[in-house]
């Protein structure tokens, strides 16, 4: 795409309102362009005015007490310290055992939106047994479906492959040549759906073997899907439920060509 | 002495509960009328609002100050849960107020403020945007369409939705360059 043609597509880049392929060739221009990147920050500080559309109004004061039991249910259950291979989230029973503490303390609210944290995606792990053996499972399957793993211009070294069973409903990353991570960098999945929506797939890092597997979470088909990738993030991932705030570390286009 | 949000995150990597507190009694208000403009439903604006800060507490140490300022990332956070819960919950935009005149002096008032990087000329610009342009970029930002799904949803061609987000998104650039003379970016642009 000509640089002109990228310069037009930024206003609605910085409010997110591109389609899928007209962003995918403006993060392209992003990853390699900085005069493109001090642009598009010139529009994203004019669109932060926007909030300011937003009619003010006061918090409900029991907020802050909210808050306060929602902090003291997560000191109650949160393990200790474990080494950086997953973001920090209750495994079910410590779910059942901070509702068990909030109802207790008589903020039942708190319990209805701790169990609702069981919808959240699990986290995505490297090397997991899982990950590696369901990929040979789904890849020695008639019909299974492949498509090729592209790196970015982070490193143009990362390789690697998409495995999806013939029916549609699971699918493996195998991936090489992954950069390192230091201690405080990880790697987050992002699913886009048909509807150029991202979706968060949860966080992993390099595995010690010579590849890295990562099941992907589908909650639908993977006709349902245009394209899977990854960004490098720092610890705990992005703030932001569907939008990176690293680089890209490769892609999966699953549209036809 | 007052701390300075940079301060408290700080206090709130180490741990420090009551430094999230003081933050939440600086924002909750600011971070619930984003929600709420987005959900225009009271519990779950007030949800999107304590999801906001426990996400704040959980990634404190993700804000990087050399991105912005710290009450426009903490918004953003605000509104991306926001849409997120709105597109989940399949909510009607068309069922929530459309072209709300916000307290326009009391947004000036509060994103004066030292800590922030909204400054009130650029809202009195967003007030002065055309109603044609104005929707289709609230329609973006605040419950997260596409320039494709707001011409369906608006009965306008692509083209014209086109022409008119760029137009104000113009406007905004421009009047925000306007008041950084010393924007290490800014570079006379077409």
């Amino acid at each position: 795409m000509a640089h002109d043609d990228v310069i037009e597509l930024l206003p609605a880049y910085a409010l997110g309102a591109l389609d899928e392929d007209e962003r995918r060739l403006v993060e392209e221009a992003l990853a390699s362009d900085p005069d493109v990147r001090a642009l598009l920050a010139e529009y994203e500080a004019g669109a932060a005015s926007l909030v300011a559309l937003a009619p003010l109004r006061e918090a409900p004061e029991h907020l802050r007490a909210d808050l306060q039991a929602r902090l003291a249910a997560r000191r109650a259950v949160t393990p200790p310290p474990t080494p950086l291979e997953q973001p920090r989230r209750e495994p079910r029973w410590w779910l059942m055992a901070a509702a068990a503490l909030v109802v207790i303390l008589g903020a039942g609210i708190i319990a209805v939106l701790l169990l609702r944290e069981e919808d959240e995606p699990p986290p995505v792990t490297p090397g997991m047994g899982n990950g590696a053996s369901l990929y040979t499972e789904l890849a020695e399957q008639d019909g299974a479906l492949w498509y090729d793993v592209m790196p970015t211009e982070l490193d143009p070294d990362v390789s690697g492959a998409l495995v999806v069973s013939p029916e549609g409903d699971r699918a493996v990353i195998r991936l090489e040549d992954l950069p390192p991570l230091s201690p405080d960098e990880v790697f987050q999945l992002w699913l886009v759906d048909a509807d150029g929506q991202r979706i968060d797939g949860g966080l992993f890092r390099q595995s010690e073997d010579d590849a890295t597997y990562i099941e992907v979470p589908l909650a639908a088909p993977i006709d349902r899907y245009l394209r899977f990738g990854a960004s490098l993030e720092p610890a705990g991932g992005s703030p932001f439920p569907d939008k990176p705030t690293g680089p890209g570390v490769f892609s999966v286009r699953l549209e036809e060509p | 002495m007052t701390l300075t949000d940079a301060q408290l995150l700080n206090q709130i990597e180490d741990g420090d509960e009551a430094a999230l507190l003081t933050l939440h009694e600086r924002y909750a208000s600011l971070v619930y009328s984003v929600a709420y403009r987005v959900l225009n439903d009271r519990m779950a604006a007030e949800e999107v609002t304590q999801d906001t800060f426990m996400r704040l507490w959980d990634k404190a140490h993700t804000y990087d100050s050399a991105k912005g300022a710290f009450v426009p990332w903490l918004l953003t956070i605000t509104r991306r849960l926001a849409i997120d819960l709105f597109r989940r919950q399949n909510r009607d935009p068309m069922g929530q107020t459309m072209l709300i005149d916000g307290d326009r002096e009391r947004w000036e008032h509060v994103l004066a403020g030292e800590h922030s990087d909204l400054r009130p000329t650029l809202v009195a610009v967003l007030y002065e945007l055309p109603a044609e342009q104005r929707q289709p970029i609230e329609l973006a930002y605040f419950y997260g369409m596409t320039q494709s799904q707001i011409a369906e949803y608006l009965d306008l061609p692509l083209g014209t939705v086109k022409t008119r987000i760029r137009s104000g998104m113009e406007r905004l650039r421009a009047a925000w360059m306007a008041e950084s003379p010393g924007n290490p970016n800014r570079t006379d642009r077409t």
